[in-house]
């Protein structure tokens, strides 16, 4: 049991209003991106109806149809509406073809890959950077060093080629492409896991160092606690406080990963419609999603630093460190 | 000189640093290395495999892939370093005018900044490649769009640094201008941070070059960048291996020799460099003896004979403990006195066996309680049911786990040194606490360490540590950052434990009101030697030093106006530990210093009661 404080009062109060800051923080960002978004749908050359089979007749049926025929700043107020009612926009291309049924098609698949490389890196990046950072300057240390420092340098396309060249058409271990089945669900969550997993390391690795510095493993060292209990209470708990500064870039690592580690194995996720949509041409399409990616990653940004403030005991909550 | 060493003393940095400019000659110098085009299109040499006429053989329409992979380089290349070097402009002028105006305009910019800064730089660059249509100028714009914030805070926060540092504010008093002090002052001082920004921003830019390129918005054809070339093999990665393989080791290799040269720059960089490597975590334990009762009995606490530390540092052997003997017996405390860099902390980490595994080389005879310590030592310390060492850091608030509740920290300790269960380490933890005189026990029990004072901490370290029921406590400056009346609450619980524990303690200090207050004896620590000890109440009344007179007469004393206690201050300063001579180590310092001092080393003189000085002139004065 928690004993009553009487600075607790005065401190949510406080947090409330860092909370209500970066609340309006995030809300201006969303609308620059929107607003960056629309305006960049008028700069696009051409106009998704301007092609000469279609007759005067029809297109401005289209442009009623879309919209586009009120004043631009009559689009931009429809175009928010749309966005903050969660409709991310048609296909101008494919008609009937929306980005919410693209979203509701591969954002599942996406999110599940997602998920699976998420757990492979925290897995792969804790004992990796763990390993390193305890063996400081040892062989093991110089190996998991050099394999993290390779993990941050080969793009994540690259790898996921060279995977599926070995352990797919070499070796036979996996299927080559697909998403049948649980054994396909391996490579490309290995493959999208090793960019957060080298990085992860390289983060814990250099926070272990410095946790090592610090007195007070030197105080847990004298109290004689057993190996484990150092390790996990008072090296780890500390160290992975800066890693988790890393979370939000990571969302965003695995996400934009996602578009072409779907693409070159065939995943039915969103990443591989989007580049498809690019591929196409179809921009409509294409800002839609982006405009879903950009939103979803500030969102999660916003979350993972919130999360952050909660789980270090020495920052309260949302921003402000104690000195 | 400071140019040349990082050079020499890091291959690394020397090795990504030549393989860089390899590279960079290669992209600039490859298409005149060969007779080919890389538009020239040869549908009678199509899918040639390296060789002679071709080392990198050609791809399907024929082209040469040598002049197409160092072309394909270069392009990659001028987009990384245009970005870069535009993000580090703008990041330059905008940081630096946003730190050096400040106020409401930095206000005003760090808020659109923050708001900017929210939109993942990858969409950007997507978006914009989608809107302007893929090619070299869209894809910088992209990238530069957002890409110079990180820059330009960097650049801002170094810039506040710097203002507040002395040379600046000397020059704005002098009357410079705003914008000379910007260009010669601060500019120069925020230069190596950016530095290692500006070779990790490059990599970033290639890397995302050859990812746009992979998903279709990539240099527009015939133009080709490495991530076209890597895109075009994948497609004959299975016929035609080195299509693929050698844009890619191209493209990967330089990454790599990017981001070392940016690591082992920041490293070099790092203030926290100077620092000893912490100490690696091997298993291993030390074997403090069991030692039946009946040897205990009369014995010394402590001996240490002839302890000598010394460290390999990258100047040489720095010798920081040379050749100190001392006892501590039960229940007395020692106070160990000198001025910073004596050594004195040295001494106390050497005793527990938390000296820097690496670089450190111990030798001499530690005894406890008559049995010996080996030096160094590895790893956690075992002190399951034996006789207990424990240490209290000067830094109370860094010698707790910020993350672990106060309590949990002591009970943690009580669980493991004697075996309690968690519910039982709880009550005695309370007890503890109450022993240490911390009022509210229970709400301290809950607090995390920044939640309590720097007294309260303190208190909770030495209840961590008389959990442990030691027998010999080193207090390493307990209550340097404490203040007085805390202080001597402290020492007064101290002297205490003493009494009712029969607790040793190892006194550290360089206060020497304190060491003189509340020490039963006290050992004088010059340049790593012990210079005089003695009773505290004998060798505070009657120095015989020069050293510890020295010390005692720079003390200021509230009789001030009497000009017998004009203030003294020791002339010269401690000596360069890497160059000490055989003899003496204060005979330059030293007022009465004879001319043999420095080569031969000076005599133990024992005088009454235990009282002993290490001096010629004192041996001289004592025969007349």
């Amino acid at each position: 049991m928690r004993p009553a404080r009487s600075k607790v009062s005065l401190q949510s109060r406080g947090s409330l209003w860092r909370l209500f800051g970066r609340v309006i923080v995030m809300l201006a960002t969303l609308w620059v991106v929107a607003t960056f978004t629309f305006l960049g749908m008028r700069l696009i050359p051409g106009d998704p109806f301007s092609d000469p089979k279609v007759t005067p007749q029809v297109r401005e049926n289209l442009y009623r149809k879309y919209g586009l025929d009120k004043p631009l700043y009559k689009q931009y107020v429809r175009y928010l509406g749309n966005l903050s009612r969660l409709d991310f926009g048609v296909s101008y291309v494919q008609l009937g073809r929306s980005v919410n049924d693209i979203i509701a098609q591969g954002f599942p698949v996406s999110a599940e890959l997602g998920l699976w490389a998420l757990l492979l890196a925290l897995f792969w990046g804790t004992l990796l950077g763990t390993l390193a950072g305890l063996h400081h300057e040892g062989r093991i240390d110089r190996y998991a060093t050099f394999l993290a420092a390779l993990g941050v340098s080969v793009p994540s396309f690259i790898l996921a080629l060279f995977f599926q060249h070995v352990f797919a058409f070499r070796l036979g271990l996996f299927p080559v492409a697909g998403w049948e089945g649980g054994i396909a669900r391996f490579l490309p969550a290995l493959t999208l896991s090793i960019l957060p997993a080298a990085t992860i390391a390289r983060l814990l690795r250099a926070s272990i160092l410095d946790v090592l510095r610090q007195d007070y493993i030197q105080t847990a060292r004298i109290k004689g606690l057993a190996h484990t209990r150092l390790l996990v209470h008072h090296i780890l708990r500390n160290a992975a406080l800066s890693v988790l500064t890393y979370l939000g870039p990571m969302v965003v690592n695995i996400t934009t990963g996602s578009f072409v580690i779907e693409t070159i194995f065939n995943v039915p996720g969103l990443g591989k419609h989007y580049v498809q949509s690019i591929y196409d041409r179809d921009y409509t399409l294409v800002m839609g999603t982006t405009v879903f990616y950009a939103a979803l990653l500030i969102v999660a940004m916003f979350l993972v630093d919130i999360a952050y403030g909660l789980l270090d005991p020495r920052i309260r909550a949302f921003g402000a460190k104690e000195r | 000189m400071a140019g040349s060493r990082p050079l020499k003393s890091s291959p690394l940095l020397l090795t990504s640093l030549l393989f860089l400019i390899g590279i960079l000659t290669l992209a600039m110098l490859g298409p005149w290395l060969s007779p080919f085009s890389p538009y020239e299109i040869d549908l009678t040499q199509t899918n040639l495999p390296p060789g002679l006429a071709h080392p990198f053989g050609t791809d399907a329409l024929g082209r040469d892939l040598f002049v197409r992979a160092w072309g394909g380089a270069r392009i990659s290349l001028f987009v990384g370093f245009a970005a870069a070097l535009i993000d580090l402009g703008l990041g330059l002028m905008l940081g630096g005018l946003a730190g050096y105006i400040g106020g409401k305009w930095d206000t005003a910019f760090m808020r659109s900044v923050e708001v900017l800064y929210g939109i993942p730089y990858i969409m950007v660059v997507l978006l914009l490649a989608v809107i302007l249509g893929p090619g070299v100028f869209s894809l910088i714009v992209g990238m530069t769009l957002t890409g110079w914030i990180p820059m330009a805070r960097l650049v801002r926060g170094e810039v506040f640094r710097a203002k507040e540092e002395d040379f600046v504010l000397a020059a704005t008093a002098m009357g410079q201008g705003p914008f000379r002090i910007l260009l010669w002052h601060i500019l120069p001082n925020v230069m190596s941070p950016v530095l290692v920004a500006l070779t990790l921003t490059i990599p970033q830019a290639v890397f995302l070059e050859a990812f746009l390129a992979f998903i279709g918005l990539g240099v527009p054809l015939p133009r080709a960048s490495l991530g076209t070339l890597i895109t075009e093999g994948a497609r004959e990665s299975w016929y035609y291996p080195w299509q693929l393989f050698i844009p890619a080791t191209i493209l990967c290799s330089t990454l790599l020799a990017f981001n070392t040269l940016g690591d082992t720059l920041r490293d070099m960089l790092d203030p926290k460099r100077g620092e000893p490597a912490p100490r690696p975590l091997v298993r291993g334990s030390v074997n403090i003896p069991e030692i039946p009762p009946e040897k205990t009995l009369g014995a010394p606490l402590l001996t240490l004979e002839q302890a000598c530390v010394r460290f390999l540092t990258p100047r040489g052997e720095l010798p920081a403990i040379r050749e100190v003997s001392l006892t501590l017996q039960p229940g007395e405390m020692l106070a160990l006195v000198g001025e910073s860099g004596s050594g004195k902390s040295t001494l106390g980490r050497s005793i527990v066996g938390l000296l820097p595994k690496k670089g450190s080389l111990v030798s001499g005879k530690c005894l406890f309680m008559g049995q010996e310590l080996r030096l160094p030592r590895l790893g956690p310390l075992d002190q399951l049911g034996k006789p207990k060492l424990a240490m209290v850091f000067q830094n109370p608030l860094g010698s707790l786990n910020p993350t672990m509740q106060a309590g949990k920290q002591v009970a943690e300790a009580l669980v493991s040194a004697r075996m309690l269960s968690w519910a039982a380490a709880k009550d005695e933890a309370l007890h503890l606490f109450k022993e240490v005189g911390i009022q509210n026990q229970r709400r301290c029990f809950f607090a995390y360490p920044h939640e309590l004072s720097g007294g309260m901490r303190q208190r909770v370290v030495f209840a961590v540590m008389l959990a442990l029921s030691p027998s010999l406590l080193i207090a390493d400056e307990p209550t340097t950052a404490l203040d007085v009346a805390t202080q001597a609450r402290i020492l007064a619980l101290l002297t205490k434990l003493k009494t009712t524990r029969g607790l040793g303690v190892l006194f550290i200090t360089h206060n020497l009101a304190l060491a003189k207050g509340w020490a039963d004896r006290v050992s004088v620590l010059y340049a790593g030697e012990i210079v005089e000890e003695g009773p505290s109440r004998r060798l505070f009344q009657d120095p015989r030093h020069p050293y510890t007179k020295g010390l005692l007469d720079s003390i200021p004393k509230l009789d001030a106006d009497n000009p017998d206690n004009a203030l003294f201050a020791l002339p010269g300063s401690p000596p360069d530990p890497y160059t000490l001579h055989k003899g003496c180590a204060f005979a330059p310092r030293c007022p009465v210093a004879r001319p043999y001092c420095k080569d031969e080393p000076a005599p133990w003189v024992t005088l009454e009661d235990g009282h002993r000085a290490r001096c010629f002139a004192v041996k001289e004065a004592l025969l007349l």
